[in-house]
């Protein structure tokens, strides 16, 4: 049986593109109808494999964004890198029709399920608000009332990614707040944070100490760093805070 | 999947010509130092480092920071090969041999465990880190390992897809018993040194 699990989840399989969904600028998100879906859990991964013509391949990890009661449709949102070889083709050639292969989901340590309750701290930089939304769409799809707090960390406005959809998600939920920060342009009237996330913040924001918060940390890896230290340092247990690092050290 | 299968659209961009010999297939060439790890990246004082070699040994030996240092070094050049997909060409390691360390205790076992300070263990035959192919390693590239890549002491087995070795481990223990049961390679009888934490995230990349 579990042999017959793990092959079922190695194995490439054929997704068709059923939605496409610009989030930002350089963020889209892309639906995919995936038959032999065996199902995930939120703050999964998969792996794409693109293959040319001539049989060349690229091969790159990207984040579920949609959250488990959704299978088999599953969907990814990804941001263009502009020296991307991958992410350039899913954001700007894919289209609805096309067949995208890929094979997951993978990881079973970055992962929440409502059943392991909270309270909740999320911790998005960028892009990292992906597998963190598979959470909050889990927790909104089985009506979760675990205390959730989100705090994100954005360019500019212009960059949030699931705006309008985070907000939807706050108003339906008293148990769940999001606060976020704009770290280099900030739109008239901003009530937000300001500046790149440290101690002061994560003081101000995270659960308390003693409530034993659950944390996921997902973002580049200087973002990540800084986050998951300020909080070892207001006295947070390490073993309760998980991290998702993607860039190489020293990437703004 | 299906022997055809190609991705409309899709030319690639080809790795230049230099170095697309050394690129096993589906990796990338990355420029940056990807981090690999689950959780805070643990921050050990050197004066509470130490690493030991027990398990089925005659006697454990263990080595503070300083005496680690006192050990002959060897300079390593490496491409290495990350299960994420990344490669690094001609990445240049300070540190200390595996053969000069498992040399300084007797055993008859065939497998080493290395266990990371972040509580992640690898398990390798130990054909696969003797005779030049391991090293614990405590300089990148001429400057101190960085705690987010390892530091102060890391594994480096570059023949391995590098998420398998452990980064910050603190002790290697070895073994002749191999869970044969569920037919896996880990060794059954190993009781030593954990830590903090570190990497568990590499465990899952191992299982893929």
């Amino acid at each position: 049986m579990e042999r017959r699990t793990l092959l079922g989840r190695l194995s490439w399989q054929i997704g068709e593109v059923v939605a496409t969904r610009p989030e930002t600028v350089r963020a889209k998100s892309i639906t995919l109808d995936l038959p032999g879906w065996m199902g995930h859990r939120a703050g999964q991964h998969v792996d794409v494999r693109l293959t040319a013509e001539d049989g060349y391949q690229a091969e790159r990890s990207y984040s579920i964004a949609s959250p488990p009661e959704e299978a088999p449709c599953v969907t990814l949102t990804v941001e263009r890198l502009d020296d991307g070889e991958v992410s350039p083709y899913l954001t700007e050639e894919l289209r609805i029709g096309d067949k995208l292969e890929l094979r997951g989901p993978i990881g079973g340590y970055f992962v929440w399920e409502a059943s392991m309750g909270g309270p909740l701290l999320l911790v998005a930089g960028g892009s990292g608000i992906v597998p963190l939304m598979a959470m909050l769409r889990h927790r909104a799809a089985v009506g979760s009332t675990v205390s959730t707090r989100l705090l994100y960390s954005s360019r500019s406005l212009e960059d949030v990614i699931y705006r309008d959809e985070l907000d939807q998600l706050m108003k339906s939920s008293t148990m769940l707040e999001v606060v976020q920060t704009l770290t280099r342009a900030q739109p008239p009237g901003w009530m937000g944070y300001s500046r790149r996330i440290d101690t002061q913040m994560l003081r101000e924001v995270a659960w308390p100490v003693d409530q034993r918060p659950l944390t996921f940390i997902c973002g580049p890896t200087p973002f990540v760093e800084t986050g998951a230290a300020s909080l070892v340092e207001l006295g947070h247990e390490p073993g309760r805070i998980k991290t998702e690092r993607f860039g190489p050290t020293g990437e703004a | 999947m299906s022997e055809d299968f190609f991705s409309r659209g899709f030319r690639g961009r080809r790795q230049k010509s230099e170095f697309s010999g050394r690129l096993p297939p589906g990796q990338y060439l990355e420029r940056g130092f990807p981090v690999l790890s689950a959780g805070p990246t643990p921050h050990t004082p050197l004066a509470n480092w130490d690493f030991s070699i027990v398990g089925e040994v005659d006697q454990p030996k263990r080595w503070s920071w300083d005496e680690f240092h006192a050990l002959p070094r060897e300079t390593i050049t490496k491409d290495i090969h990350c299960v994420t997909k990344w490669s690094k060409l001609d990445t240049h390691w300070e540190g200390v041999s595996l053969d000069t360390l498992l040399a300084q205790v007797t055993s008859a076992a065939s497998y080493v465990i290395a266990f990371s300070n972040g509580g992640y263990t690898t398990n390798l035959p130990l054909e696969e880190v003797t005779g030049g192919k391991a090293w614990v390693v405590d300089t990148y590239e001429g400057q101190p390992l960085e705690p987010q890549h390892g530091g102060p002491a890391r594994l480096l087995v570059p023949t391995f897809t590098s998420g398998r070795a452990p980064s910050g481990f603190e002790a290697c223990a070895w073994s002749t018993r191999t869970n044969r049961a569920s037919g896996s390679r880990w060794a059954t009888t190993i009781t030593v040194t954990h830590g903090k934490k570190n990497a568990i995230g590499a465990t899952e990349l191992a299982d893929r």
